[in-house]
């Protein structure tokens, strides 16, 4: 790690503010990007992986807010930045893709003509010739074949993985210095999904940027990072490299995480009672705790029923 | 392109002979008895007969059917028995009162209703989302007659600002050489800005009524759309990027707003032919709508007839036009026509 990392996320908390009061998404989360690093932030949904990424970009709904804490993007402040001056960083320095690819692109709109847009937004008219042959060679990076067509299409009329070859495309079009990848492949066929990560290593490597790549999948984060952060309930449970976390995982939610994640030869209904065993985990309300709702579910006293909801929520999600 | 537009008017021929067949039985069904009506509370029985037999009447239903269609073959609505004109013309004469109207006042409703809805929605909870409520619950709950009426109370009796609601010009001015039937265009034609200013003071009235009928559910409808797209996915995307807000909000988020709101706007259309009758009864409008109900009061079937035929087919054209838009805007709809 340098001196200066890229991104440097101290002490964040975001607020919502809902009709029953205000929600922390995140609280107190520390994050530092360097430079060409490639970061994992694993959790299951609702851990705040995804707010702590639209609060870096500032692009929260407008219930919610950055209460505390500091983001430093490369020496700019963005919690106190201006919003034209965020606009400029938005695309231009830091992008992101969405899970979704096809409901990420505008519907009526070209694709060639939603990254002209892009370019148009960040690209001076005098550093470029042509816009459009600029959008065309974003296309063309991406490995999209015949770009030259693909330009005149609109996202109904390509695949879900030819979608978010777009919104990649479309994310890198100007050569950002991190990009953040929300669950770039979820909804995508397995055999897309690795063609995806893998064009995204490639193009982000290549250009030396640097990835915060947020996914719920343990796997891909092993497999593509050099770093994972595990998220619970907004808060940040365990960093480290990705290598020893997976050798050594240190937080029992991790734990619990990694033998949630399905593999090869285990069978689901295998995974379902493996998940309990530990009992503190650090924001678990000790209310809930005492309720067993199915203990029928295991011989294992120590089962909590914590555990056997966050299996559910698993399952959901895969 | 072409060949939607052909298919779509090929589909609308069934539904126009339906209409035929149904005014026809319906007109037919109505209480009254024209030929009463028309030889006078003093006729004798013979002299109601007479006339019964001179307007066909007395033939079998399926008679008098099959002769109203060979007329309308031949382009013959048949003739007004109260004015004694034919149907064909006098439609032909007000429909262009009636259009004229009408779009005026969807094109002020527009015109105010989407710029407030837009504004409404980027801006939740601020005095424009306010007054936009304010606006639309006011407009569904006014009946049209009502604000008619209330409009010609303040604007005309009580501040004089408007002349009387008389019809279309004023007496002094005569009627512009007919080229669109479009007054306000007929008269810029003929370069008279004097009858054009008059013409204009007639339609401001009546147009606002329709306009304050139409305005809450094109506005109510921009705003929920708009709301709908901006937390939409690819809004996000745009956000993300970096792009402006005009850009978000226009490009990416109103263009996709605007389909649902098409969908509204052919509604209201619908809507506000309906309206016109009222309207056109409180400001003396010489439309196809007071027509109509002058017509039917006196059980005169044929221009009744034409009145149905016409709006008939004014929807099919207008379902066409709302088509060919929903082409021009959604390239998903353009494939599939």
């Amino acid at each position: 790690m340098t001196a200066q990392p890229l991104l440097d996320v101290q002490d964040l908390t975001v607020e919502f503010t809902t009709r029953r009061g205000i929600v922390k998404a995140v609280q107190h989360v520390n994050i530092s990007v360097a430079k060409g690093e490639t970061l994992a932030i694993v959790g299951e949904s609702g851990s705040g992986k995804s707010v702590t990424s639209y609060a870096v970009m500032r692009i929260l709904d407008r219930a919610g807010k950055i209460a505390e804490g500091s983001v430093m993007f490369s020496g700019i402040d963005v919690k106190a930045a201006t919003e034209n001056q965020m606009r400029d960083l938005r695309g231009r320095e830091v992008s992101m893709i969405f899970q979704n690819p096809r409901a990420a692109l505008n519907p009526i709109r070209k694709v060639g003509d939603q990254i002209e847009d892009v370019l148009r937004t960040h690209v001076q008219q005098a550093q470029v010739a042509d816009h459009g042959e600029k959008a065309i060679e974003a296309l063309e990076q991406v490995k999209i074949a015949r770009p030259r067509e693909r330009y005149h299409a609109y996202p109904f009329e390509l695949s879900g993985g030819m979608c978010q070859r777009v919104v990649i495309a479309l994310a890198l079009a100007c050569n950002p210095q991190l990009l953040i990848a929300d669950e770039p492949t979820t909804g995508l066929d397995v055999t897309t999904q690795k063609a995806v990560m893998d064009l995204i290593v490639e193009l982000t490597k290549r250009r030396a940027m640097s990835t915060i790549l947020i996914t719920h999948d343990l796997g891909l984060a092993a497999a593509y990072c050099d770093r994972v952060v595990v998220m619970e309930k907004g808060r940040v449970v365990e960093t480290a490299k990705a290598a020893d976390i997976f050798a050594n995982p240190q937080h029992p939610y991790t734990k619990r995480l990694m033998r949630a994640t399905p593999r090869l030869g285990v069978s689901l209904r295998d995974l379902l009672p493996e998940e309990e065993g530990t009992a503190v985990v650090a924001g678990l309300d000790p209310a809930i705790h005492h309720t067993s709702q199915d203990s029928s579910q295991s011989m294992d006293p120590r089962v909590s029923p914590i555990g056997v909801k966050f299996v559910l929520e698993c399952w959901n999600h895969t | 392109m072409l060949t939607m537009i052909g298919k779509r008017l090929m589909f609308a021929i069934p539904s126009l002979i339906g209409v035929v067949i149904v005014t026809f039985l319906l007109t037919r069904a109505l209480p009254g008895d024209p030929a009463a009506y028309f030889a006078g509370p003093a006729a004798t029985k013979e002299a109601v007969e007479q006339i019964r037999k001179k307007l066909g009447l007395d033939k079998p239903l399926i008679e008098q059917f099959f002769r109203y269609t060979n007329d309308l073959a031949h382009g013959d609505f048949g003739n007004s028995l109260t004015t004694g004109q034919p149907v064909a013309t006098e439609i032909r004469n007000r429909l262009p009162a009636s259009a004229e109207l009408t779009l005026l006042g969807l094109i002020v409703s527009i015109a105010i209703a989407i710029p407030l809805g837009v504004l409404a929605a980027t801006r939740p909870g601020s005095w424009i989302d306010h007054l936009c409520r304010v606006t639309t619950t006011a407009g569904v709950s006014l009946p049209v007659f009502f604000t008619g009426l209330v409009l010609v109370y303040v604007f005309y009796f009580r501040l004089g600002w408007s002349p009387a609601p008389l019809g279309r010009l004023d007496v002094f001015y005569s009627a512009p050489p007919t080229v669109t039937g479009f007054y306000l265009i007929d008269t810029l034609l003929a370069r008279d800005v004097e009858a054009f200013r008059s013409a204009l003071s007639q339609l401001i009235l009546p147009a606002t009524t329709l306009a304050i009928f139409s305005l809450a559910p094109i506005a109510r409808m921009t705003r929920a759309s708009m709301l709908a797209v901006l937390a939409s996915e690819f809004v996000r995307t745009a956000r993300a990027s970096g792009l402006s807000p005009a850009t978000v909000i226009v490009t990416y988020a109103f263009r996709n707003a605007m389909l649902p709101v098409i969908t509204t706007l052919s509604m209201v259309f619908s809507f506000l032919l309906g309206a016109n009758v009222l309207v056109e009864k409180v400001f003396a409008w010489p439309g196809i709508g007071s027509y109509a109900v002058e017509a039917l009061i006196s059980s005169d079937f044929a221009p009744v007839q034409g009145f149905v035929l016409t709006m008939a087919v004014m929807y099919v054209l207008l379902n066409l036009v709302i088509d060919i838009l929903y082409g021009v805007i959604d390239p998903r709809v353009r494939l599939e026509g």
